[in-house]
């Protein structure tokens, strides 16, 4: 989980802990992509605005060292676009349901479950 | 005699011509076809008596040769049978036979030439030299001779002759028959006319006879090279029309026809007068009777032309004269009833004609004067229809209307904008440059003419200068110094307005009727009715372009507003994003949660929610700024705000390093703590949130000449050298700033407003070895002294 919001990060790993997965944070897109460069993730939620580096540097240079890793972007302003823009697997607008972001994640971590679009 | 009697008498007589012209040609033509139809039937008459003298010629030299030949054959049995061929036996036979035939001669010779016997005698006359015997020696049988001259009469001769066989065929002798041509002329049908001139001519060309010329008889005219001999000659009969014979000295017509046995060709010909006479005859008699019916109609024609020449001459010239737009003259002297009447008629007409004239004369000119009015106000209106500034208006209207009265002098004084008891020129015409200058603006009363004019809204016209003068003697220096006589003052009326007054002045005295008068009121009214749609227009034009830069504004703004509302949404969204979030964690999975986990919720709940608060509290300071609300100035303590301002930080970024230095001589200030205290939070946030944990926040305080300085400072990355004059505009946003700007919020936006708001300067800059610095100088002093820096 890549946000720039100490708040946000924590709410939303106590969120996917609780719901029973394993989650790191970080605080912008450099310090998440040394993260996925140490570490094999299955999914990375990603912000946009961002200081150092933001969601967007950050999904460009990501994909093009891993093309297998979904990417979901949460954003308050224009993630939809920036999914289309980017080619990114899945958006979702901020302020979000936290059990919707729950049912999102389980259906890209688990293929069984229906993938709700939000 | 007058030059219209001759000219009068011309003409007649051409007609006359007219008349008697074809006519003629028609008696001429018919006479012509007379000529020729005569012609053809006498030369065929001619002809055919020709055929008849042919045939008889011919007739006659059959007889002759018939004859010949039984004498031969007698004489031949007479020496067969032992009588001598001389004159004794034979003498009386030859006389007999040549007074039976009616021929000259009849005789024999011997093979030698030498005369045996002879109805003449002769006895041993010789011949033999002559062609005709040397022919028949030659072999011939028989011979004609052509014209001789007979060798003992002398007389053209012609003689037939053959040879005298014996029984056994030997020619034994020759028979020679001669006789005269005139004996043929006796064989000649009695009946031919006396002018007859009957021609003969022997095989040789030779002419025997000519009646005509009876002195010409001698057979020495040769004619053999005449083409019409020849033809007939050649057997054909040739007809003769109008033309002169080797032997004719005149004209003639007839017909040459040959006479086959002999050779010879027989002419008949007659004098061509002959036809032509009697029908020139006829045709000089109807010239005759037509020139004299011509001459008859013309002394008949110049009776009358001369006894009405004079009388016409008279009226043409009185015509002429009416024509020309003058009086007739001369008329009245004639006695005949008739035309003394005409001349009454056309004395009235004249006179008719010369008022109507005069009538028409003053329509034409008041027509043109008119159509000249006319046309210098359709100028006028022309000019005028579009939209143009008031100057050429008054203008336009002055130099018509001044054209169209013939008037000396014109102005428009039109009310001064930023004088209203003024009339100031505005155009002119005729005015000295002096004296233009001299009356150049009135005030607005009603001791001037204009002014009354203006004011009452009334045209008022004075017929000359005295007058005008003695109705207003206080503004007598100004109608001095123009130095014009007659005038008037029409005031532009236009919507119930008065906006000025038309001037127009004629350097003599006048008398305005009412059409001058209607037109120069026509004229004001032009001038009023295009100045008002002038003001109408740029006053519009003005108001429209204020409306314009107006909704520009309006534009502008409400975009800033929508993109100001878009971060503003944005803004509010992540906060509530953590506290929608942990609310539902906590009120549906509170059991599933460790203690420990619901303190952080409950913790960055309230984090985001102090975040919401200040972001409200920024939206308020910055709608108060917009209002143009002046900020509260109370005293206040810096070192207070600073703590207040760094354990807010703390709350939300527990662990962040904040060096703070004040060095401020004081701490007490009069100012709004609520926008310095924001100003400061937003600045520390900002610096919190772009700059990595591990470096420090640094928050500086010192006193400058120009009052008090805040200084806040990061080691983050900082912005672009081209974004930093723009971080502070609130709803920036370009394509490649957009994003990092729109991260920053609104919070700088409501910094500079604050800063500003207590007249104070804020800005940024980048810093040496990294980071970004903002720092704001307010115009304040400190009221005490305080302790110096320390660091927190």
């Amino acid at each position: 989980m890549v946000d720039d919001d100490p708040s946000l990060l924590t709410m939303i790993r106590i969120l996917l802990i609780t719901s029973g997965f394993g989650v790191e944070t970080a605080r912008n897109g450099a310090d998440a992509l040394e993260k996925t460069r140490a570490t094999g993730f299955d999914l990375v939620l990603l912000d946009l605005e961002m200081p150092v580096m933001d969601g967007r540097e950050f999904f460009r240079m990501f994909r093009a060292e891993n093309q297998s890793t979904p990417v979901l972007i949460l954003s308050a302003h224009g993630a939809f676009e920036a999914r289309e823009e980017l080619r990114a697997e899945g958006a979702m607008a901020k302020p979000f349901d936290p059990f919707a972001l729950v049912r999102e994640v389980e259906a890209w971590l688990n293929p069984d479950v229906e993938r709700a679009t939000v | 005699m007058s030059h219209g009697q001759w000219r009068l008498r011309t003409r007649l007589a051409l007609a006359l011509l007219a008349v008697f012209i074809p006519i003629f040609i028609l008696v001429a033509l018919g006479h012509l076809e007379n000529l020729n139809e005569r012609r053809q039937t006498k030369v065929e008459a001619l002809a055919s008596i020709d055929k008849t003298v042919a045939a008889s010629m011919e007739g006659f030299a059959v007889d002759l040769e018939t004859f010949s030949q039984s004498a031969a054959i007698t004489l031949g049995q007479a020496s067969d049978r032992g009588t001598a061929l001389n004159q004794d036996n034979f003498g009386g036979f030859f006389t007999t036979l040549a007074q039976t035939y009616n021929v000259r001669t009849i005789f024999i010779t011997d093979l030698d030439g030498r005369v045996l016997a002879g109805s003449t005698g002769n006895v041993g006359f010789d011949i033999s030299s002559r062609p005709y015997f040397l022919a028949l020696k030659g072999g011939a049988d028989t011979v004609w001779s052509g014209a001789l001259a007979g060798q003992l009469s002398g007389q053209t001769t012609l003689a037939y002759g053959r040879d005298v066989r014996a029984g056994d065929g030997t020619v034994i002798a020759y028979l020679f028959v001669a006789f005269y041509p005139p004996q043929i002329a006796n064989r000649l049908p009695e009946d031919l006319p006396a002018d007859t001139n009957v021609t003969l001519i022997d095989n040789n060309g030779v002419m025997l006879l000519s009646t005509a010329n009876p002195d010409a008889d001698t057979p020495t005219v040769d004619v053999s090279g005449y083409d019409v001999y020849r033809r007939a000659a050649a057997g054909e009969s040739v007809l003769l029309k109008d033309e002169p014979t080797p032997f004719d000295s005149d004209e003639r017509y007839g017909a040459f026809e040959p006479v086959l046995e002999t050779g010879w060709v027989i002419g008949l010909t007659r004098p061509a007068s002959a036809i032509e006479g009697p029908l020139e005859a006829r045709f000089l008699r109807d010239v005759t009777i037509l020139g004299i019916a011509l001459l008859a109609g013309l002394g008949a024609m110049v009776f009358l032309a001369s006894k009405l020449s004079k009388p016409l001459s008279a009226l043409a010239s009185s015509a002429e004269a009416i024509g020309r737009g003058e009086s007739p003259t001369g008329l009245g002297q004639s006695a005949d009833p008739d035309v003394r009447r005409l001349e009454l008629a056309m004395t009235r007409m004249a006179d008719t004609i010369a008022e109507r004239e005069e009538t028409l004369r003053e329509q034409k000119l008041a027509a043109e004067r008119l159509a000249n009015h006319l046309a210098r106000l359709h100028a006028a209106r022309n000019a005028l229809s579009t939209l143009i500034p008031p100057e050429r208006i008054c203008e336009v209207v002055v130099g018509e209307a001044v054209k169209a009265l013939d008037a000396s002098n014109g102005a428009v004084l039109l009310q001064d904008e930023t004088r209203p008891d003024r009339l100031t020129q505005v155009a002119q015409v005729g005015y000295g440059r002096e004296i233009a200058d001299q009356v150049k603006g009135a005030d607005i009363t009603p001791l001037t003419p204009s002014g009354d004019a203006f004011l009452n809204a009334k045209a008022v016209f004075f017929e000359n200068a005295a007058e005008q003068i003695a109705q207003y003697p206080a503004d007598a220096w100004r109608k001095r110094a123009t130095g014009t006589d007659a005038a008037a003052f029409l005031p532009l009326v236009a919507e119930d307005k008065t906006l000025g007054v038309l001037v127009m002045a004629f350097d003599h005295p006048r008398q305005f009727e009412n059409g001058d008068k209607q037109l120069m009121s026509a004229f004001a009214g032009q001038a009023a009715q295009a100045l008002h749609r002038s003001q109408l227009y740029y006053a519009e034009q003005a108001s429209r372009q204020e409306l314009e830069a107006v909704n520009a504004t309006l534009a502008r703004s409400n975009q800033a507003k929508d993109e100001f509302l878009g971060i503003i949404a944005h803004e509010l969204r992540t906060p509530l994003t953590t506290i929608f979030g942990a609310t539902r964690l906590l009120n549906d999975s509170r059991k599933n949660l460790q203690p420990a986990d619901q303190a952080e919720l409950m913790k960055s709940m309230e984090v985001e929610a102090s975040r919401l608060n200040q972001l409200v509290e920024n939206l308020l300071l910055l709608a108060r700024a917009e209002m143009g609300r002046e900020p509260t100035l109370l005293p206040m303590m810096i070192s207070r705000l600073i703590d207040r301002i760094v354990a807010n930080l703390r709350s939300s970024y527990p662990t962040r390093q904040v060096i703070v230095e004040n060095r401020l001589s004081g701490d007490i200030i009069e100012s709004d703590e609520t926008s310095i205290g924001q100003t400061l939070y937003n600045l520390m946030t900002n610096a919190a949130k772009y700059s990595p944990d591990d470096t420090p926040i640094e928050l500086g305080a010192w006193e400058t000449a120009d009052g008090i300085r805040f200084c806040v400072s990061d080691r983050g990355q900082g912005v672009s050298p081209e974004e930093l004059p723009l971080i502070f505009e609130s709803f920036y946003r370009s394509d490649g700033a957009v994003r990092k700007a729109q991260g920053k919020g609104i919070g700088l936006a409501v910094c500079r407003r604050l800063v500003e708001g207590l007249n104070g300067h804020i800005e940024a800059r980048l810093r040496e070895g990294g980071g970004l610095e903002v720092s704001f100088t307010l115009p304040v002093t400190l009221i005490t002294k305080d302790e110096p820096a320390r660091e927190l």
